[in-house]
């Protein structure tokens, strides 16, 4: 084994096993933030469809009325929660991709989810779009770095040669020293993975995955603590967890790293019950967050090289059931922002008096078509590569 | 244990002897499959469905349907011989557990109890249970019980009672392995369960189908063999329940939908317990639970044969859980070398092997953050699907964590309970490679790698102080990928 820089390529790959780690270094800086709302957001009180009768008519404890509501045209408005992609949306830096979904659509979570951070609707599929679009660029000459910024790491940024930089602590992602004086613990940690990588690793995925991630962890350790003492926001973050991962994004967005996709998730969407305090606070968190984000990348002169896109696993029920909440449903909105966003509104609304026959909105946009976009007209390559087969772009980017 | 009890094991117990001696080269001889059921380079010397060697089958099952142990416990159960060894895990209700069971957590004693004025319940209950498990002499009582905790997975983020999540607990306990159909039973009518999954939301002419989905998709059948019609109907059928001011879930046939509803093919007046009587009794109940199983304790993707054969067991025993992890246990795909060091350590088993290996303590705060820290949190799993297992558990953050996470593991020197004594480890004359060595064989029973070692020694040998050098070592081995795979 070589030893480990911050070069081109972190890992020398010796064998098919080893897992190419993205690396710290990509060709053009544009990066891709994902936006994961976990849980299926309601986009019924997202993007709320107010110029339909059926709206209120099918949501009589739950729907938006009047003044809790930002009209976007005669038709459609976001939450009121949500001025400050509101704003992000009149200043032309924002895109509302309505009715997204797929062919027969499914209600699990966990089918969903899988579905559409593997981009295969045939499932099983083991690795995720985003992963794969990682295994072409390395393929390509041009490694993609990916940054989670989450304990796990969610199937979509499953290559099947290469895996993302994860954590969710700057300051836990670093080596501690066995005592305050101790210089050595990070050498021997590296001598110990190279090392238990001879004695197994060549026989073992596992072992050769977990040392792999070691070293991979200790090299990026001190250019991501770096990233994030030296970065001076430009706006004031609000101050919850998911804007702090946020504010964490634009420190490691702006560095060195040059991170080709930062991936951050915000849960408690599955709002079976008592949805509307509870979805309306999720709301307020993302579009304030998403907003300073904006903000302090533009004032730093990144705007344009960023893209963020939202998406949930599903959209919800178009009528509300009996506790004042809504079960699984089917298509929903996408949000897109950036500098170089072609801003407006994509696709049509669904109606809400022709249903499925599960009584859940009819989408008119697949999200492959999301995902080819940002593939070919954001990253620069074949969506086939990633994708399989073609689907038509949207000129959202 | 004092020293010469330690040394005398080490020393004179054959097995232990044996495997230690044995270690260095252990793991190229033998090979093992990863995770994802490819096979190793070595497969082709060594025949991944033969049986693993003897000497590891011991260290095996002790590791999968319990959390490891150390020299003394893995002697033991050496000492029974395997099939004993089973059969002595299997029925842990013959062994005495009263001195555990007297412990309880610092929570609210009622339903509408008050949280205890400065206690965090949820960190109470982790800590509460993490202890079992690290002190249990029934170690397939609490691994059965984390099965249902990840299988029935039910979290305190949205339950919010402490009370409710431990009864939930102790029911599981009592029932980790019982009859299928009073586990599904039980949790329907579970107070937890009916706030987690909107089982009290859900009502005569007002339906929530999170539970009746989820019943299936998550808890019996697995997605396949109903729509969303069934869906709809089941949710109808569990109509009827409420929490009662002591927390217990009741039913009520007046709150209930009594209609004649269609439910995967079959059509009646259903009530709770007409669904899951037709849902324990599908074949996709009994492969999903038999997959589940073998995945826990075996390795990922089972044959489609073992899946058969566990089905059967769970038909002809009548849904019973102990026939059909006493058929894992005792089939030959469980002790065959495919199934040697074919997953990885959760962290729960990463940090509850150690202790129970070293007779050391953490402090509690080490213990609960570590479980945070890489995302495995008991009493609160991410969602009803529970967490994740095997391969996903390793990445950057999580390895840099359990490089860190040993550092806090205590010994005599800070903490008088801990048995984890530097004096006698590193004291007395032993040398510092022996030491090194019995310190790797205590969390790897087979003996770590020669290589391995080697780097443990030189990193050790700069330490003069004896409580450092345990703690090094500690470190050095708990972070070597050997020790995290399970």
């Amino acid at each position: 084994m070589t030893p480990l820089s911050l070069g081109p390529t972190v890992i020398e790959a010796t064998d098919n096993n080893k897992l190419a780690t993205s690396t710290l270094q990509n060709a053009s800086n544009k990066t891709l933030v994902v936006i994961q709302l976990m849980g299926g957001n309601d986009g019924l009180n997202t993007v709320v469809p107010y110029g339909q009768a059926a709206y209120l008519q099918n949501r009589p404890t739950i729907g938006l009325q009047a003044a809790e509501i930002l009209p976007i045209d005669g038709d459609i408005a976001l939450n009121s929660q949500m001025s400050g992609m509101m704003d992000l949306y009149k200043s032309n830096k924002m895109a509302i991709i309505q009715g997204v979904s797929y062919p027969n659509p499914n209600l699990s979570h966990f089918q969903a989810t899988a579905i559409w951070e593997s981009a295969a609707p045939d499932l099983p599929f083991s690795n995720g779009w985003l992963g794969r679009y990682m295994d072409v660029a390395n393929k390509l000459g041009t490694p993609a770095t990916a940054v989670n910024l989450q304990d796990l790491v969610p199937q979509a940024l499953l290559g099947v040669t290469s895996q993302p930089l994860s954590f969710s602590s700057v300051q836990r992602f670093k080596v501690n020293p066995l005592t305050k004086n101790d210089t050595s613990s990070q050498s021997v940690m590296q001598q110990l993975n190279e090392t238990a990588c001879n004695a197994c690793g060549e026989y073992n995925t596992l072992v050769n995955q977990m040392m792999q991630s070691g070293l991979d962890a200790m090299s990026a350790s001190a250019v991501i603590q770096a990233a994030s003492n030296s970065y001076t926001p430009q706006v004031t973050y609000p101050t919850n967890d998911f804007s702090n991962r946020l504010k964490l994004a634009a420190g490691i967005i702006v560095s060195s790293i040059k991170p080709k996709i930062v991936y951050v998730t915000l849960g408690g969407f599955d709002t079976h019950g008592n949805q509307k305090a509870a979805q309306n606070a999720l709301l307020k968190q993302l579009s304030d967050a998403v907003s300073a984000f904006y903000n302090d990348l533009a004032a730093q002169g990144f705007a344009n090289n960023t893209l963020m896109m939202t998406f949930s696993e599903f959209g919800r029920r178009v009528k509300e059931n009996g506790s004042r909440g809504t079960d699984h449903g089917t298509a929903l909105p996408q949000f897109m922002v950036g500098g170089q966003v072609s801003p407006g509104l994509y696709g049509t609304y669904p109606s809400l008096s022709s249903l499925d026959h599960s009584g859940n909105l009819v989408g008119n946009i697949d999200f492959r078509q999301t995902y080819a976009t940002v593939l070919e007209d954001w990253f620069g390559i074949q969506q086939t590569e990633v994708l399989g087969s073609s689907f038509t772009k949207l000129t959202v980017v | 244990m004092d020293r010469r009890a330690f040394l005398k094991l080490s020393a004179a117990t054959a097995g232990v002897a044996a495997m230690t001696v044995y270690g260095s080269n252990l793991l190229k001889v033998v090979g093992a499959s990863n995770g994802a059921g490819q096979q190793l380079a070595l497969a082709s010397v060594q025949d991944p469905n033969a049986p693993m060697s003897p000497l590891l089958q011991i260290p095996h099952l002790l590791r999968r349907a319990g959390f490891g142990g150390g020299p003394q416990e893995q002697s033991k159960y050496l000492a029974m011989g395997y099939d004993q060894a089973v059969q002595y895990l299997l029925n842990y209700d013959q062994v005495d557990n009263s001195a555990l069971d007297a412990i309880t957590p610092n929570i609210r004693t009622t339903y509408s109890g008050a949280i205890p004025t400065g206690q965090n319940e949820m960190n109470n209950l982790a800590t509460w249970w993490l202890n079992r498990m690290v002190q249990t002499p029934r170690p397939l009582e609490e691994k059965m019980t984390l099965f249902w905790h990840n299988h029935f997975a039910t979290a305190y983020f949205k339950v919010e009672n402490g009370y409710s999540m431990y009864q939930q607990n102790k029911f599981l306990r009592a029932n980790a392995l019982g009859n299928f159909n009073d586990l599904l039973t039980g949790i329907t009518s579970d107070g937890a369960m009916l706030i987690w999954l909107d089982g009290v939301q859900n009502r005569k002419n007002n339906p929530n189908e999170n539970f009746a989905r989820e019943i299936m998709e998550v808890f019996s059948t697995g997605r396949g063999p109903y729509t969303q019609s069934d869906v709809a109907n089941g949710a109808k059928a569990f109509t009827g329940f409420s929490i009662n001011a002591t927390g217990q879930g009741v039913f009520s046939a007046a709150n209930h939908d009594g209609s004649v509803k269609t439910f995967l093919g079959q059509t009646g007046p259903f009530g709770p317990q007409d669904i899951i009587d037709i849902l324990v009794a599908r074949p996709e109940t009994a492969a999903s639970l038999a997959n589940e199983l073998f995945q826990f304790f075996g390795y990922p993707n089972p044959s489609p044969d073992m899946i058969q054969r566990l089905s059967t067991v769970y038909f002809d025993s009548g849904y019973s859980i102990k026939s059909m992890v006493q058929a894992i246990l005792t089939s030959p795909e469980f002790i065959s070398n495919q199934a040697y060091l074919a997953n990885v350590k959760s962290p729960i088993e990463y940090v509850v092997t150690a202790l129970r290996s070293l007779n050391a303590t953490a402090t509690n705060g080490a213990l609960v953050s570590t479980m945070n820290n890489q995302a495995q949190f008991l009493f609160d799993p991410p969602s009803v699907f529970g967490w994740p297992s095997g391969v996903q558990w390793i990445n950057t953050g999580s390895i840099m964590e359990r490089m860190n996470f040993p550092i806090n593991v205590q010994t005599t020197t800070e903490n008088i309970a801990s048995g984890l004594n530097p004096a006698q480890i590193f004291g007395n004359g032993v040398p510092d490679t022996v030491a090194v060595g019995n310190v790797g064989s205590m969390l790897f029973p087979e003996g770590l790698p020669g290589d391995v070692l080697s780097v443990i020694d030189s990193s050790t040998a700069t330490y003069t102080d004896v409580t450092l050098k345990t703690k090094n070592t500690v470190r050095l081995a708990m972070a070597c990928p050997f020790y995290n795979l399970n």
